[in-house]
Order: C-alpha cells, then sequence, then structure tokens
C-alpha cells in the first residue's frame, strides 16, 4: 500500500512539476484547427488535434483518451456552429478541468462571429435531419473565414498567456498575411483553369466555404436530409437536374457512401471525386497550404477534361 | 431515496403514456415561459417493449405475452449555476401488472470544482460496470443479461448518495470512482428499506486505450460491497469491457461483456458465491442495421442440493440473437430470440424461448455521447 502511495504521490509531484516548465498545451478538435493554432501560438505551446483527419467530424465518441488529453489542456478550440455537439460537452465535462469548459478562460470557439454561409431562416425540428441549425459549420476550408477563426483564437491564447502576447499577435498578422497570399494563388490558379461560376454538387455540404473562397458555386447537395442517405428519388431527381443544369462535377467526402455519389454520376453524366476534408499527416496534404493546392488540383483535373474537349 | 407511488394501477399502458405525454406538455411551455435563458434542457424517453413466450415457461413475468410501455421516462437537465449541473428525470414503470411512477434520478454535480474530479450528489445508478452506467433505453439489446438481472437488477442499481471520480495525472486514461450511496435498500425494490450495518460503497477503476484513429477499448475493474440490517454482507467483483470499431459514421463492431462474482455471506454465517457474465457482439452493416448476439452464462458455485448436501454443478446459459434497426440515433426498433437454459447436474431443469420486440424513442435533447 505505501509503495502505491509513494508511487502516486511521485507521478502528482512529476506531473506538477512539467505543467510548471511545459509549453502550453493547446488540443484542438479537427486537424485543419491544430494546424492553425500552431501556426499562431509557434514554439510556444504543443498543439495537438483529438481527430486525426479520417473521421466524420459529425458522429464522433467521446472517448476516453480524448478526455485524459483534455484534463491536460490549457485550451481547447472546437469548430463550433453545433458540429461537436453530439460529443465534445461529454469530453469537456468529463476532464474535469474547470479552464477548457464554456466559460473557463481556455475555451475556444473559433467559429464563433464568423459569416456564416447556408443560415437556417426555418424553424428546426428533427424531421429534417441533422440539420446545422446555427448554419453550415463547415468553415475552414475557407482560408477568409479560418483568418477571421483565427483573431478568435488569439484573443484565447494571449488570456491565457499574457506574458507572449506580442508574439501571438505578430504570429497571427504573419499568418493572416500567409492565409492571403494561399488564397490569392490559389483562387489564380483556379480561375485560369475553371471557368467563374463552375457549378459543382456536393455529397453533404462541407465544401461548399471552398467554393465560396474561389468563385465557384456550389450546386446544393445529394443529401436531402442532412445525414440522411438521399431515397432513390432524390438521387434520380438531384443528378438529372445536376444535369439539365450544367453541374460539372460530384464531389464527396471519403466517409460519404460512394455508391450513391457513383450513382448520381452515372445519371447525371458527370466525374466524381472523393476529397479530403481535412489536413491528414502523412499525407501529401499534411498542412493546410497543401490541403488547398491538393483540393484545386483534384478539382481541375476533374472537370477540366470536358470544358476543353 | 426513491419516492415510488403505485399509480393507476388498473391503467393500461397506451393511458400511461398519453397521461405522461400531457405531464411533459403541461410543464414544458410552462418552463419554457419560467426558464428563459436557463439553458434548461428536457427530454422524454419510451421504451416500448413486446414479449412473446413460445413455449410454456416455468418464469413467472407478468410482462410476458404482451406489449407494454417498460419505461417512459422524463429527464430535464441543464447548468443551475456556474459551478453546478443539475439532472432530474422520473420514470413510469410498468411491472406486475401496475404502473408505478418513480424519482429516477435527482442530482447535483461539477466536474470545475476539484481539478481532474467530478463530483456527484443524490439520487443516480452507480457508476460501476458497463449496464449500469448507461440508461436501459441506450442499451445496444433490449433485455437485461442474467448475471445484470441477479447481481445489479433488471434495470441497474440506483441509490442516493455521493461519488467521487479523479482522472489520475498521468498520460493515458485511468479514471477512479469511489462512492458511498444510503444503502437501505438494493436493486430495485418497492420498499423503504431499513438502515443497513454497512451503506453500500463502491468504486470502478476505468482505463481505456486507443486501438486505432477508430477504434479503443475500454476496461474497468469494479467492487461493490453492503451489509443489510439482518448481518447479510453483500460483496461484488466486477470486470467490464467496451470495444467500438467506428468506419466512419458506422458503428462497424461492438464487442461489450461483463464478469461478476458475488459473495453473499448470510447473518449465519453461510457464504452463497455466484458467477455471471454475458458477451455481447455486435456487426454494424451500416449506420442503421445492426445484428448482434449475446452469450449469457450464470453459475451458482455453492449450489447444495436439500437432501445429499452434495455440491450440484449447475449452470444457466443464455443465447440472444439481436437485430436492430436504428433511423437515426433518437429512434430504435428492435428484434431478439432469447434462449434460456439452466442445467443441473448435467440435466435440463428448465429451457424459455421467447421473442423480444423493441422500440424506443426519445423527444426533445439528448445529451452528447459516452463511449
Ligand atoms: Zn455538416
Amino acid at each position: 500500500m505505501m509503495k502505491i502511495m509513494k508511487t502516486i504521490f511521485l507521478m502528482l509531484s512529476l506531473s506538477i512539476t512539467n505543467a510548471a516548465e511545459a509549453k502550453l498545451q493547446i488540443l484542438t478538435t479537427t486537424t485543419n484547427l491544430s494546424w492553425l493554432a500552431q501556426q499562431i501560438a509557434g514554439d510556444k505551446a504543443e498543439v495537438v488535434p483529438l481527430l486525426t483527419g479520417v473521421e466524420d467530424v459529425h458522429y464522433i465518441n467521446a472517448k476516453p483518451s480524448f478526455i485524459s488529453k483534455a484534463s491536460n489542456a490549457d485550451i481547447l478550440c472546437s469548430v463550433g456552429l453545433g458540429l461537436e455537439l453530439g460529443w465534445l460537452p461529454k469530453v469537456l465535462e468529463k476532464s474535469g478541468n474547470a479552464q477548457i469548459q464554456p466559460r473557463g478562460k481556455g475555451y475556444c470557439v473559433l467559429g464563433e462571429g464568423i459569416d456564416v454561409l447556408d443560415k437556417v431562416t426555418k424553424k428546426v425540428d428533427r424531421s429534417m435531419g441533422d440539420v446545422h441549425p446555427e448554419g453550415n459549420p463547415h468553415f475552414s476550408l475557407s482560408p477568409d473565414h479560418l483568418i477571421k477563426a483565427d483573431s478568435n483564437f488569439v484573443g484565447v491564447l494571449a488570456t491565457v498567456d499574457p506574458t507572449n502576447s506580442d508574439y501571438y499577435l505578430a504570429q497571427y498578422k504573419k499568418t493572416k498575411s500567409e492565409l492571403q497570399q494561399l488564397r490569392d494563388r490559389i483562387r489564380k490558379e483556379l480561375s485560369a483553369k475553371l471557368e467563374k461560376g463552375t457549378k459543382i454538387l456536393e455529397y453533404h455540404k462541407e465544401f461548399t466555404y471552398f467554393f465560396h473562397a474561389y468563385g465557384l458555386h456550389s450546386a446544393g447537395s445529394m443529401e436531402e436530409l442532412p445525414g440522411v442517405p438521399p431515397s432513390a428519388g432524390r438521387i434520380a431527381k438531384v443528378a438529372l437536374k445536376a444535369k439539365a443544369t450544367g453541374v460539372k462535377a460530384a464531389i464527396s467526402a471519403p466517409y460519404s457512401p460512394q455508391k450513391i455519389v457513383q450513382r448520381v454520376s452515372a445519371i447525371a453524366k458527370i466525374p466524381s471525386v472523393v476529397l479530403p476534408v481535412h489536413v491528414r499527416a502523412n499525407t501529401e496534404y499534411n498542412s493546410y497550404p497543401k490541403l488547398q493546392k491538393h483540393l484545386a488540383a483534384k478539382l481541375i483535373k476533374t472537370i477540366k477534361p470536358q470544358v476543353q474537349p | 431515496m426513491t419516492t415510488r407511488h403505485k399509480l393507476m394501477p388498473m391503467l393500461g399502458g397506451g393511458a400511461l403514456v398519453v397521461f405522461f405525454l400531457a405531464v411533459f406538455f403541461l410543464v414544458v411551455p410552462t418552463l419554457a415561459n419560467a426558464g428563459d435563458g436557463s439553458g434548461l434542457q428536457y427530454s422524454v424517453a419510451a421504451d416500448i417493449v413486446g414479449k412473446l413466450g413460445l413455449k410454456e415457461s416455468p418464469v413467472t413475468d407478468s410482462t410476458r405475452d404482451r406489449i407494454i410501455p417498460r419505461e417512459v421516462e422524463l429527464m430535464f437537465y441543464g447548468a443551475i449555476d456556474h459551478r453546478f449541473d443539475g439532472m432530474v428525470s422520473s420514470a413510469a414503470h410498468f411491472e406486475g401488472g401496475a404502473v408505478f411512477f418513480e424519482l429516477h434520478e435527482a442530482y447535483i454535480k461539477t466536474s470545475k470544482l476539484i481539478p481532474r474530479s467530478r463530483i456527484k450528489l443524490g439520487s443516480y445508478f452507480l457508476g460501476i460496470g458497463r449496464l449500469n452506467r448507461f440508461h436501459r433505453h441506450d442499451w445496444p439489446f433490449i433485455s437485461a443479461p442474467k448475471s445484470h438481472e441477479n447481481f445489479l437488477d433488471a434495470e441497474g442499481v440506483q441509490d442516493t448518495g455521493l461519488e467521487y471520480a479523479w482522472l489520475l495525472p498521468i498520460p493515458f486514461y485511468l479514471e477512479w470512482t469511489l462512492g458511498f450511496t444510503s444503502g437501505f435498500t438494493f436493486g430495485h425494490t418497492h420498499e423503504a428499506g431499513s438502515r443497513p450495518r454497512m451503506p453500500t460503497h463502491y468504486t470502478r477503476l476505468g482505463t481505456y486505450t486507443d486501438l486505432s484513429d477508430e477504434s479503443g477499448i475500454e476496461l474497468g475493474f469494479n467492487y461493490l460491497g453492503r451489509k443489510a440490517t439482518n448481518g447479510e454482507r453483500l460483496r461484488l467483483f466486477g470486470l467490464d469491457s467496451t470495444a467500438k470499431f467506428m468506419s466512419g459514421k458506422t458503428l462497424r463492431w461492438l464487442l461489450q461483456g461483463e464478469l461478476w462474482l458475488r459473495h453473499l455471506r448470510s447473518s449465519t454465517n453461510l457464504l452463497q458465491k455466484d458467477l455471471g457474465s454475458y458477451i455481447y457482439s455486435q456487426y454494424g452493416f451500416n449506420k442503421n442495421w445492426f445484428l448482434g448476439i449475446r452469450f449469457d452464462a450464470f453459475n451458482e458455485l455453492t449450489r447444495t442440493s436439500a437432501l445429499t448436501g452434495q455440491r450440484e454443478k449447475n449452470i444457466t446459459y443464455g443465447i440472444v440473437p439481436t437485430a436492430t434497426y436504428a433511423s437515426s440515433e433518437f429512434s430504435k426498433f428492435r428484434l431478439a430470440y432469447n434462449y434460456y437454459e439452466e442445467r443441473e447436474l448435467s440435466e435440463t431443469k428448465f429451457t424459455d424461448h421467447r421473442i423480444e420486440l423493441q422500440s424506443t424513442f426519445i423527444l426533445g435533447a439528448h445529451p452528447a455521447h459516452d463511449f
């Protein structure tokens, strides 16, 4: 028994001394956010995403490993706009970490105050599927929206670690101009190869902000109700409409039901392509700029053969 | 303490649902008007179950061969203030041909007071094992496994007391739960109970590890003890484990099991030992369709013949295949076949075949999901 007590005491004291010397611990839900947080926090913080980039962020389990990570975090950043509502509150509560819970100084919701697309004007109820009542939360693929989200993050960072606030502000300015340059570069590339307003159909409205950022146009989603696979009737309707209105491609995230996407693409006679939504380690899109380039290149490769036959 | 009223004993199940919904819709608008900005959330969970015996059964079960609302639960929860959250739920149960209205849970909790800690005070389901930590309408199958029913009751052990959970400051998940509850009663009863010689005390050490990006396994070690008024001493030792393998939004494979050993020492110092377990394996075809099978086993280790005083080897086992259709996370339909057989000294004592049907649905808010 004494031995166990000693071990526990040792672990406790170790964790306390570690905390004193260690860098700021920042957790983010998605990998896109962790890229952003690392850019701004620089070498002052260790940034870890809870997710790896493959998951469907709508459907996550509050894994105890998340809880364990959250218990040590100084800041926890989420996308917000209801995206992580099904699991994150559980992680925050079970962490026993008051600082990262709502109204704690390390509680950080990046989507707060951004220009939300697809705002819901109707009264929402559950018969409408997993609709995002606060508007489309998938903003992180738009560099402009990310810059805005960035300013939310800097605010939280400076509150938690005021001694380094000048450094963070400088990093923010640097990141902002880098993101603007990236946006201009990608925009130039896309507008050179694709017509302005090129219509693209999405499975779920996860790429809408990307199109919005680059003068492309989302032709809507294949889903009729978010989170509910479309019926055969819906598939035919969407595909025929896509064909009639000159939609150029059907795109989907890796976890979307590919059979449905293939079916739409076959009826509409348009190419389809699977695109990543998040940065992922050990891939060619392991950073945000690379993800943007990857998306642009893939879109051009999918659509261009049709534009210039 | 559980407050129970035998309410409308002659009332049928349909009337019960109507009654509850009426209460709900009368109460909720008032709350919504009064509780502006309080963040109070509310929901109703209904659990409708039908049981059909395929053979004469020695099991007396008033819920057999009929379809009943096994439970209709009203839940209210939200932040009490900047430190505390609260939850109050009441449920109507259909039991023995009568409807019972009871206070299910009423507790105040916080995870903001002591770092890495959660504290809960009030009436709640004890934080031990796997099934006992979840509301029955959130279980992956319809009815409790034999071991759970015998050791922790058909629904679970609920009592009034204090529970403390602490996340150890180590780089992986290890949570230690410790609780004390009044112990006047144990398990589901409509009695007031009496002061125990030693209140119910329990502990769980839970750990977890990721197996891959989309899968993980949780393991829990449990102990519960209580000494009743008459001197009977109960000790439960348990192991619980849950593994989940996700694929996108689909729970591709769920593997869940519990193993419990019960020591019951009577006031005359006779020790009765029982061992029970179940294992449930469920495959998900997509986010709507699931097929699972559960194996139950229960063994009275100390059963002796009344005549000869000899040990009598025995086992009760069950096989329960279960199909689930989840229209969404708020509405599920299940169909299960239950086969139970009790064997004693290599002879079959009884068998029971029955079919069970279930519909559970949730109206209103639903708290975020646990692993
Ligand atoms: Zn979405």
